[in-house]
């Protein structure tokens, strides 16, 4: 005889959503006091184009290579229609460019705010400060568009 | 803001800006972040990163969330691949001991590990279901299974209802909360993974990139 499956009788259906109520541990005050706060980074500008994160080196198969010796920086690629951000994540900075080339007013934001601003040159290229951990989202505003990255974590 | 709402009645409200919206979705959503964090065995700094990060993708994907059921998928995938990430780059700033898999162990996709995320998946859709029921059915539900256990007489007097009617507006209740919309699209997807033998829950599959 197999047991009931966890919606068919009424006991086993309560019994199911006791154990969905009961939490284990409860979240720390902070976690919902920064994932509350994160809604102000909302864009309000209909305008601002969100790119999205298209590869990811530090998960790009055969990335789990176990050697102690692997320090080559993590690379990130970033696409909205036509352009794409690529950026190299140094200890220290950011190396980017933007593709196709061109000028850019380049910004790295994190959950607390503006973190450094720079501009990329008519290469598309930029070194910009980096935050030591957390979420980053990068912006660029160019010539003829706002864009921003997804959020990624250093 | 009315107090039984659908997931996808608060994703469109915060989609739209209304902040309150958010702050349900958050405090509806938070305990599916957590058990996922908690699956891969983060804690601290690691799992507040991962939270951080679901949360703020979160806001920028409001608009494309559409489907009842997408909103606990997108948050079980993305916090899965955002755990996945820091394990393994926690791993290659370890020292490397060839003989010690444990590490391993918790990257890898267990079949644990799967029973786990499906579980937080199907605990997050009663949570969910629950919050669409009228108040006073929720009220019933929640006494009912109260810890400790309270008493049908006592139930009876909270909630000013005749014991005898506890019984039958129970069934009632658990019928309405198998009909809601959370409930009914998590169970027709299990059904479709029971009947292929396939697994739709392949979280993997959904998002992935």
């Amino acid at each position: 005889m197999t047991s009931p499956r966890w919606e068919e009788t009424d006991d086993s259906l309560l019994s199911e959503l006791s154990a969905a109520l009961r939490n284990p541990e409860p979240v720390p005050h902070r976690m919902h006091d920064a994932a509350k706060a994160a809604f102000s980074w909302r864009s309000v500008d209909d305008e601002l184009e969100l790119m999205l994160l298209v590869y990811d080196s530090s998960t790009a198969d055969g990335a789990v290579v176990r050697s102690s010796f692997t320090s080559a920086p993590r690379t990130l690629a970033f696409e909205a229609g036509a352009l794409c951000l690529e950026v190299e994540v140094g200890s220290d900075d950011i190396m980017g460019q933007l593709i196709p080339p061109q000028p850019a007013r380049v910004t790295v934001v994190t959950a607390a705010g503006t973190f450094a601003e720079t501009e990329a040159d008519e290469t598309g290229c930029f070194q910009i400060p980096r935050p030591t951990g957390g979420p980053v989202q990068v912006r660029c505003a160019t010539a003829a568009a706002s864009l921003a990255t997804d959020w990624v974590p250093l | 803001m009315a107090e039984n709402l659908t997931v996808t009645d608060l994703v469109e409200a915060a989609g739209s800006g209304e902040q309150e919206a958010w702050n349900r979705l958050v405090d509806q959503f938070m305990p599916l972040v957590w058990s996922v964090t908690r699956t891969y065995r983060l804690a601290g700094r690691d799992a507040e990163d991962v939270s951080q990060t679901v949360w703020l993708r979160l806001v920028e994907h409001l608009t494309d969330i559409r489907e009842p059921r997408a909103l606990p998928k997108w948050i079980i995938t993305t916090a899965r691949n955002e755990s996945l990430r820091l394990i393994k780059a926690n791993r290659r700033t370890l020292p490397l001991d060839p003989l010690d898999d444990s590490t391993m162990a918790v990257g890898a996709d267990s079949s644990e590990v799967e029973a786990n995320l499906l579980r937080a998946e199907r605990h997050q859709a009663l949570r969910d279901g629950l919050a669409e029921l009228a108040p006073r059915q929720r009220e019933l539900l929640l006494l009912l299974v109260a810890d400790p256990p309270i008493s049908y007489g006592e139930i009876s007097r909270l909630l000013d209802m005749p014991v005898g009617s506890i019984g039958p507006t129970r069934a009632r209740c658990l019928t309405r909360l198998r009909g809601t919309t959370a409930i009914s699209a998590f169970l027709s997807a299990e059904r479709v993974a029971d009947d292929t033998g396939g697994d739709s829950h392949d979280l993997a599959k959904v998002g992935g990139d």
